[in-house]
């Protein structure tokens, strides 16, 4: 099967077209450097991406917590995730960038963790 | 009215002016203010809750919060305070400062340096000048960014996003991550406006259709947004026939930035057309001695590292005029932007310490060569959206002091030979 990508390395987006063979890639055309295979390998072995998005929280000045999945996760796991993380609402009063807020969402394994530190765990006042 | 006496004062505490402070700070002067009109610090990082900034600084790929975060521990660790929710009113030529907060009312700020870090706002309808009706639902991208990321408001249902900034294309993923629909990102150049990396992972990930060559040429609806008329556009003309409705709740305009300098004007320090911002020379002065300028408030960059980078140097350079040890020399070297070079800074050499130049071209050059005085450099292409650096050695410079010119051109090469 034939599939069409752009290559994201360098400014130039070179389109190529790649033949895959159950996640085997049998040729790479349209490329103009190395790096469009190296990524045509990872796009067809894994096409993950980080998902960040925010939680809710029941601090009235920080209404939302900025998260992130901790690595990539499958492309096509993104609004499923979504859909889980706007059930969720963060309740502790204090969060710190890096803490769990969602332990391997959809039995992925990623955790959804916090961009920031809100509550009384950071002030600015100077 | 109550007068500070500081050193060095630093307006904005968005990532220019914390990497300024920091470094002032570094350098051993303690006598500072940072002056922040919003309610936090950090700027535009808060509302950038994607991915992808850092990778250059600290070779980790972070989101906008976890970058701000790391620069506003280490300053509250040093002992820096932000005067936050504090707005500069003036700037005069001699550097004071007048500025307006809840706790001291209107106060002057009398700093040895300046350093100017404010940052960029965002074109708006009205320097497009659209025709149509004037109803609610139109929204710059960064603002309806700020309202879905950090206030927890979706601004509409159904999006058109007029522009591809890399703002308005990480606003569709967004938008749709969030149920809305977006109709189509419109594209008035043939082709996208940010980083290819957005256009496929905003745009082509989640088939969200680009209209290139297309703008809006109609705003239609009476108190909200009903729709929008889009046109195909050669060459800088709508292409009759080819208009069409698109109906929608919301407009975003991803229509670019501009170096927000209404301060710098009042304090007489001169600007550059092509940039926006200040003119400077290698240590970050402007024309005025002793105001400093760093950031978006100076060019817009391309990526957040960038910016902290060139706050770093101006905090050190505003720390070092205090301490009276930055040395100029008697002439200048002028730095000219030359064949396909849209902008280039500093706009002038004063020193014999070398010189960081950065530049952005006007057109993507694919197999392409920076050259500067006698200095080549190669790249497999270079992009407008990008904004490259060449370091000059006091030595590339030296034989330049004579005519005191230096011209940097892009072009393309005629052979393959290996990149850089």
């Amino acid at each position: 099967m034939n599939r069409e990508i752009i290559c994201i390395m360098c400014p130039l987006g070179c389109r190529m077209v790649i033949g895959v063979e159950e996640a085997a890639i049998l040729h790479v055309k349209g490329n103009k450097c190395k790096e469009g295979l190296e990524y045509a390998q990872q796009e067809t072995s894994f096409p993950g991406r980080v998902l960040t998005t925010t939680i809710k929280t029941t601090i009235p000045e920080v209404p939302l917590l900025p998260v992130r999945s901790e690595k990539p996760i499958p492309k096509d796991q993104l609004e499923n995730c979504m859909e889980v993380i706007a059930r969720h609402m963060v309740t502790k009063p204090i969060i710190k960038a890096g803490d769990i807020v969602i332990s391997r969402i959809l039995g992925l394994d990623a955790h959804i963790i916090s961009c920031a530190t809100i509550g009384e765990g950071v002030s600015h006042e100077g | 009215m109550v007068t500070k006496e500081v050193d060095v004062a630093i307006i904005g505490a968005g990532s220019a002016g914390m990497a300024a402070a920091l470094r002032t700070k570094e350098m051993g002067i303690d006598n500072i203010i940072m002056v922040e009109r919003a309610e936090y610090p950090g700027g535009l990082l808060r509302q950038c809750i994607h991915n992808g900034f850092g990778l250059q600084y600290f070779k980790q790929d972070l989101t906008g919060p976890e970058y701000a975060e790391r620069f506003i521990k280490k300053l509250a660790s040093m002992g820096t305070p932000i005067c936050l929710n504090t707005m500069v009113t003036h700037l005069y030529p001699d550097r004071s400062i007048i500025a307006i907060n809840p706790e001291l009312g209107e106060f002057k700020i009398s700093p040895r340096a300046v350093v100017l870090a404010m940052g960029c706002r965002e074109r708006t309808r009205a320097s497009l000048g659209i025709p149509g009706s004037r109803p609610s639902g139109i929204f710059t991208a960064g603002l309806a960014q700020k309202l879905v990321n950090v206030d927890g408001y979706l601004p509409g249902e159904e999006f058109v996003i007029l522009g591809s900034g890399d703002i308005g294309m990480i606003m569709a993923r967004r938008l749709l991550l969030e149920g809305a629909t977006v109709k189509a990102v419109v594209e008035i150049m043939p082709h996208v406006g940010g980083l290819i990396r957005n256009e496929v992972q905003c745009l082509h990930d989640f088939e969200i259709p680009l209209l290139l060559e297309h703008t809006v040429i109609e705003i239609y609806g009476d108190r909200r947004l009903e729709g929008v008329k889009v046109a195909r556009v050669d060459k800088g003309e709508v292409v009759k026939g080819s208009e069409r409705d698109i109906s929608c709740d919301t407009l975003l305009l991803s229509v670019g930035l501009v170096p927000e300098n209404e301060l710098s004007r009042e304090a007489d320090v001169l600007l550059d057309d092509a940039t926006g911002g200040p003119v400077i020379d290698e240590f970050m002065q402007t024309t005025i001695e002793g105001i400093f300028a760093a950031g978006n408030v100076l060019q817009v960059y391309d990526l957040v590292d960038n910016v902290t980078l060139a706050g770093e140097k101006a905090g050190e350079n505003a720390a070092r005029y205090v301490e009276g040890t930055l040395r100029k020399q008697p002439t200048e070297i002028e730095v000219i932007a030359g064949e396909n070079v849209r902008s280039v800074t500093p706009h002038k050499i004063v020193g014999l310490e070398g010189a960081e130049l950065a530049l952005r071209v006007k057109q993507l050059v694919e197999n392409a060569e920076i050259v500067v005085g006698n200095k080549r450099r190669r790249y497999r292409a270079i992009s407008p959206t990008e904004v490259m650096k060449i370091n000059l050695s006091p030595s590339d410079l030296a034989q330049f002091w004579e005519s005191g010119k230096i011209s940097v051109s892009c072009q393309r090469r005629q052979t393959e030979e290996v990149y850089e």
